[in-house]
């Protein structure tokens, strides 16, 4: 259904943002009885309109056709989505709920209130409950058993990491398949291709100027707001409106360093189910795992190593890619005056890197163990390995210009809490002297989770939404 | 003969194919889909890469009397690996990145 635009629109509440975050909060106001809005800047494409990480998804879902990049030394290149549902669209559906250890910290570090494990159970559990989160049944792919039983001869502890999907009807879930048909059936409206420009506050309300793709700018007036534009577009608009306190000063990735292996039998056969091991015992230090390993995602991981990247012809089947990853890198969100993209920078420190570069040669390590006979790291300058004993020969510190470093979860740009030095809102959201304006996206968190962090977004969303809801948005 | 920065990304795409001989993807599919991941960069990303590329396709014309572009195969194919060795490798590894997403497209 196609929502009406008029130059002038009103509701109850207004969502901007339809990821994780923003589709969760309009839920539940929708289902309270207000009138919501929910606004996303791109396209309302179904799930499977593009095949999974092929090069229509990446024209079409992804912001930037995915060329997105915080500058640095070493430079993050991440990825976000921009359609309908967000970062759930287009990732893979990894779960975990927040690790209590990551929680105390918080607590300490921003002193976020009553945000501890069991007070976030029921969220996890109510949004768990629509998104369908799912433990692979049955085996799993070679590919991904591979990594876990490199991990078991090593005397390491591997997982199987729970996804959103539907394993009976083979389906990945998303936002756009669960949590945004239910606001719509509770009567919330959605407007796709929406920008938001910039908001303001006027006679005690807030007020939204938008530009829809084929129309003028309109003017969309609400009592409450939230904002869930993701950790980099969320503080650019909010920079862009005149709020700047504590906005967009603390972006934080989980870079990934990628390794690509070459087996002695096959274990990445088409029509396989995405893998799910994961080696979690080094977090915080580092976090290793599998990643899509089909022929166009391998060639990329390979651009810049031509040995390995030849076998994709003729032994794909044999071939897996993985990662590791951590929380190196402290960034930064600034508006830029008149453009619609931000500029994002980020800063390393040596002990994160070296961190990071420790994970690659455990990685190696359980590579080899799991019966790889060829390993490249994907990083420029690094030859290919053929036994773990060549892992003497790499450089004590990772080079920086050899760190090709990616990211595709970025968050903590607009920290929760009661600390005000260092927090963008108070421990439930709400935007620090701003009435009425709450933010429900991956910026609240207070930094990296390791684990995947869309199910920390989901609850924690979940439960801020609750008690917005509980106050009548005050 | 002037520079031609959409005539480049084919020419860079079509050697990326070139060198990529089991690829299945065609190099005109590769060149349009730089071109519109191009198009989708952000303005601060695009203006110094557009001016970048079409130094890349001039850097012959004194030498070889053509730019890039206009260059055959074998010439293209050795002025791509100077690049991708030199100071520009960030350059060629954009291109090279894109195309073989492309080319290698299941």
């Amino acid at each position: 259904m196609i929502e009406p635009i008029t130059e002038r629109m009103r509701a109850d509440v207004v969502v901007i943002g339809s990821g994780p975050g923003g589709a969760i909060t309009a839920t539940l106001c929708a289902e309270a009885g207000r009138s919501t809005l929910l606004l996303e800047e791109g396209p309302d494409l179904p799930l499977d309109a593009a095949p999974h990480f092929s090069s229509d998804e990446i024209l079409h879902k992804y912001r930037n056709a995915g060329v997105t990049m915080a500058f640095g030394n070493p430079s993050v290149s991440y990825v976000e989505a921009r359609c309908v549902g967000g970062g759930s669209e287009v990732n893979r559906g990894l779960y975990h709920r927040t690790p209590p250890y990551i929680l105390d910290q918080w607590a300490g570090s921003h002193h976020v209130d009553a945000l501890t494990a069991d007070a976030l159970t029921p969220h996890f559990e109510a949004c768990e409950g629509t998104a369908r989160i799912a433990a692979l049944p049955g085996a799993p792919p070679p590919l991904s058993q591979r990594l876990g039983d490199g991990a078991a001869g090593l005397g390491w502890e591997a997982i199987a990491a729970p996804r959103l999907y539907d394993y009976e009807a083979g389906r990945k879930q998303s936002m756009s398949a669960t949590f945004i048909p239910r606001f719509r059936r509770a009567g919330g409206r959605l407007i796709a291709d929406m920008r938001a420009l910039r908001i303001r506050r006027i006679n005690g309300r807030w007020e939204v100027t938008a530009r829809h793709r084929c129309t003028r700018d309109v003017t969309i007036i609400a009592d409450a707001l939230f904002v869930a534009c993701g950790a980099v577009q969320t503080p650019a608009l909010l920079r862009r409106s005149g709020l700047r306190r504590n906005i967009g000063d603390s972006l934080r990735f989980h870079p990934m360093l990628k390794v690509v292996a070459l087996f002695d039998a096959p274990v990445n056969r088409p029509g396989d189910p995405d893998p799910v091991h994961q080696i979690k015992m080094f977090e915080p230090r580092f976090g290793i795992g599998c990643s899509i390993s089909s022929p166009s995602m391998l060639a990329l991981a390979l651009a810049t190593n031509a040995q390995m990247r030849a076998h994709i012809a003729t032994h794909a089947d044999r071939m897996g890619l993985y990662y590791v990853q951590n929380g190196t890198g402290h960034g930064r969100v600034r508006a830029l005056p008149g453009g619609c993209d931000p500029l994002v920078s980020v800063r390393h420190e040596a002990a994160g890197l070296d961190e990071l570069y420790d994970g690659v040669r455990h990685l190696v390590r359980a590579l080899f163990a799991a019966g790889a006979i060829m390993v490249q790291p994907c990083l420029p300058g690094f030859a290919m390995l053929r036994s773990v004993e060549e892992l003497a020969a790499w450089p004590e510190h990772l080079p920086r210009r050899s760190a090709l470093l990616t990211s595709v979860h970025v968050f903590a740009s607009c920290p929760m809490g009661e600390n005000r030095r260092i927090c963008a809102t108070d421990s439930w959201g709400r935007v620090h002297d701003a009435d009425g304006l709450r933010i429900a996206d991956a910026s609240l968190m207070c930094g990296p989770t390791i684990a995947n962090p869309q199910g920390s977004v989901m609850a924690i969303a979940h439960r801020n939404a609750l008690q917005a809801i509980e106050r009548r948005f005050a | 003969m002037l520079p031609d920065f959409a005539a480049t990304v084919g020419a860079l795409a079509a050697t990326v194919a070139e060198r990529e001989q089991s690829a299945t993807g065609s190099p005109q599919t590769a060149r349009d889909f730089v071109l519109a991941s191009f198009a989708a960069m952000p303005f601060y990303l695009r203006s110094p890469l557009r001016a970048a590329t079409l130094i890349f396709d001039l850097w012959p014309l004194f030498r070889r009397g053509r730019p890039f572009h206009a260059l055959p195969p074998a010439q293209r194919r050795a002025q791509m690996q100077a690049w991708e060795a030199g100071p520009a490798r960030m350059l060629m590894r954009f291109y090279v990145s894109l195309s073989l997403v492309s080319l290698w497209h299941d």
